[in-house]
């Protein structure tokens, strides 16, 4: 069973003339590494919205984990996103006003299911969080800084530690990457490979830069499956 | 409440500001319970100065002008009561007990009140507390004089000192009496009242430390021999006021009725308790005026809290999308918001609290001694917890806005993030 899957989606942004969005049919399979590219400007984010449930298609159909999400209430759409998927930014992916573990704990505030998941890892959430940012390579010094402090690299493996913490099915991560430089970006993918494997997470990694893409099992370019690329 | 934990984390993240839009708030919660409180005790110290009488006579002017100048020691008599008049009235049957009241000297600032041994037998304060003596006993010659027990504290004066009391209100009074020096024979209880505030003498005092004054000008020096004043000579030919007390309440009328159709002179009778109603209604529209700008004020305070929370809402998008990732409802983005408003309008309204007990602290005294009104530090009457309640669910309310945006801004955004 496909752990994404998509049929005859069409998405049009509010007050836009254009669908962004016209995609026939596009699946994912549990535990594949997808790759997912295209320009900017191509609805790469709009796409991640649907599949993740905080944006609804005009027409068709989203499947995600055997559930058309697409026709859940929107409660229960978010309740689901908060059990099954980690959300990853391109940066500024935390919240000022919390520590670092606090951010990384966020998720189990939200899921019944990922905390308990979380605290069958770990003794506390805290724990938990503290081990998912040193498999990550954030020692315990940097995790007692303000998140203001830590540098766009670091904060973005926060940022995957709270993706990753209570072991969701599924990882989006929309260019989490983008804006760290190029060493950093090889070892921050292969720390989040290491972690998804671990958990037998799917991920759906989202990037406008070719060079990243050989590191995947699979490429999927938007334009192909996209009707709607061709036209912008 | 993960949520409401969420609104105070980034509260205290942006606590320079929080903090100011608190203090608004405060200040304007402490403005409005501190009028809110001075208004109601005050009508109550000035409802408590006078009890017991049934009626205050004094000469035809208005009866608010009467109660303030006999009782509360506010302004001046402009006419008088003939002694004769006073006899005449006071001998009627149904009259249980007067006192007469000559104002119209001072010393050192203090009221001088001529008046007999009566005042302190029947002039009643509060709920119907009789005067009381806390040292020494009333007067019983001529130059002897019953203090209060603010002049006594103020001034420093114990029983058997020798006061000097002048003509006319000032302290500073050109035309001292000084040939005539009073024995204090008695110092009174406090009562809260004006009657701490006053020296009080005997009505033939008040004729003797005038004994050779001719209209207004003061005796030439030692045209007046002290010792050879003679007390029986010394009968008071007018008064100010008059404290009236009846036999039965049916009387007052009547007796009000006489006297205000009194042929010899022109002459008023007022009921205290109506007096003191004409009172409030003559200072009902400064007092809602106060009440209003009170309002007007916390309404700024919260509005400057709406501001601050608008302000923040834009850079606070993105705040809102890494929410919705984690699993938050757009609800509880509504319900982060508005606990930021109902935060601060309670922080707001709990420092207005401390704030309006710490000033109360401090003007207690300057009213009691600026204007004789006793303002006591209670706890938070009914009244007060409503107009508390009223502030915060006006905070709520005003925080609704901020809220719908975000509402709808994260249900707009999406995950695309556009900042
Ligand atoms: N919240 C939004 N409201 C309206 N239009 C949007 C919104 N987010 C994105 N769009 C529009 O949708 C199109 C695709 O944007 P996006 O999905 O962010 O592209 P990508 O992620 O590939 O860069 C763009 O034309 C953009 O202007
Ligand atoms: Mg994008």
């Amino acid at each position: 069973m496909p752990i994404i899957e998509l049929n005859n989606v069409k998405y049009r942004w509010p007050g836009s003339s254009n669908p962004v969005i016209d995609i026939e049919h596009f699946s994912i399979e549990q535990g594949d590494k997808i790759f997912l590219k295209g320009p900017s400007g191509t609805g790469k984010s709009t796409l991640l919205g649907l599949v993740a449930g905080v944006n609804l298609p005009d027409s068709g159909e989203v499947k995600v984990l055997g559930h058309q999400i697409n026709s859940l209430k929107g409660r229960h759409r978010d309740h689901f996103r908060a059990d099954h998927m980690g959300y990853i930014f391109q940066m500024f992916n935390l919240l000022p006003y919390l520590s670092v573990t606090e951010n990384v704990c966020l998720p189990c505030h939200f899921s019944k299911r990922r905390r308990s998941k979380a605290l069958a890892q770990s003794a506390t959430l805290k724990a938990e969080a503290q081990r998912l940012l040193n498999d990550l390579q954030l020692g315990d010094e940097l995790i007692h800084r303000p998140v203001s402090e830590l540098s766009i690299g670091q904060q973005q493996r926060v940022a995957a530690a709270r993706a990753l913490i209570g072991q969701p099915e599924l990882i989006i991560a929309d260019e989490p990457s983008s804006a760290l430089d190029t060493d950093a970006r090889e070892s921050f993918i292969n720390l989040l490979f290491q972690e998804c494997k671990r958990d037998n997470s799917t991920l759906l990694f989202v990037s406008h830069d070719d060079t990243l893409s050989p590191l995947f099992d699979k490429q999927v370019e938007l334009s192909k499956i996209n009707q709607t690329c061709g036209a912008l | 409440m993960a949520i409401i934990k969420l609104a105070l984390k980034s509260l205290y993240n942006r606590r320079a500001t929080a903090l100011l839009t608190v203090f608004a708030i405060a200040v304007s919660v402490s403005l409005l319970l501190g009028v809110e409180r001075v208004r109601t005790q005050a009508k109550e110290s000035f409802a408590n100065t006078i009890s017991g009488t049934d009626l205050i006579i004094g000469a035809r002017t208005g009866p608010v002008q009467l109660l303030l100048y006999s009782v509360f020691r506010i302004g001046n008599a402009t006419n008088n009561i003939s002694w004769q008049s006073y006899e005449d009235i006071t001998k009627q049957k149904s009259v249980k007990w007067s006192v007469p009241l000559s104002l119209g000297d001072s010393h050192r600032g203090y009221r001088v009140l001529g008046t007999n041994n009566d005042y302190f037998k029947y002039y009643q304060f509060g709920q119907s507390q009789p005067l009381q003596f806390h040292q020494g006993q009333p007067f019983n010659s001529l130059f002897e004089t019953v203090i209060g027990a603010e002049v006594a504290q103020k001034l420093n004066y114990t029983i058997g000192d020798k006061i000097i009391i002048a003509h006319g209100a000032g302290s500073t009074s050109f035309t001292k009496h000084d040939q005539m020096p009073f024995t204090i024979t008695g110092i009174l209880a406090p009562t809260s009242t004006p009657v701490d505030k006053t020296v009080h003498v005997s009505l033939s005092a008040i004729e003797a430390i005038h004994l050779g004054w001719n209209n207004g000008a003061p005796p030439v020096t030692g045209s007046v021999n002290v010792s050879t004043i003679d007390i029986n000579t010394l009968k008071p030919q007018v008064i100010t006021a008059a404290l009236v007390g009846m036999t039965s309440k049916i009387r007052v009328f009547q007796l009000q009725r006489m006297v205000n159709q009194y042929k010899q002179e022109p002459l008023q009778a007022i009921i205290p308790g109506v007096a003191l109603y004409e009172l409030w209604s003559m200072m009902g529209i400064a007092e809602q005026a106060l009440v209003v700008i009170s309002g007007f004020v916390v309404a700024s305070g919260l509005l400057g809290m709406l501001t601050m929370i608008l302000a923040s809402l834009n850079e606070r998008r993105r705040e809102m999308a890494i929410l919705r990732a984690v699993g938050a409802r757009p609800l509880q983005i509504f319900m982060l918001m508005i606990s930021e408003a109902g935060i601060l309008a309670l922080a707001g309204a709990l420092l207005g609290i401390a704030t309006l007990f710490s000033m109360l602290a401090i003007a207690q005294p300057i009213l009691q001694e600026q204007f004789g009104i006793l303002i006591t530090i209670s706890l938070l009457t009914v009244y007060e917890w409503q107009l508390l309640g009223l502030v915060l669910i006006s905070g709520l309310t005003i925080g609704v806005v901020p809220s719908i945006r975000a509402y709808r801004m994260s249900l707009a955004d999406g995950m695309t993030i556009r900042v």
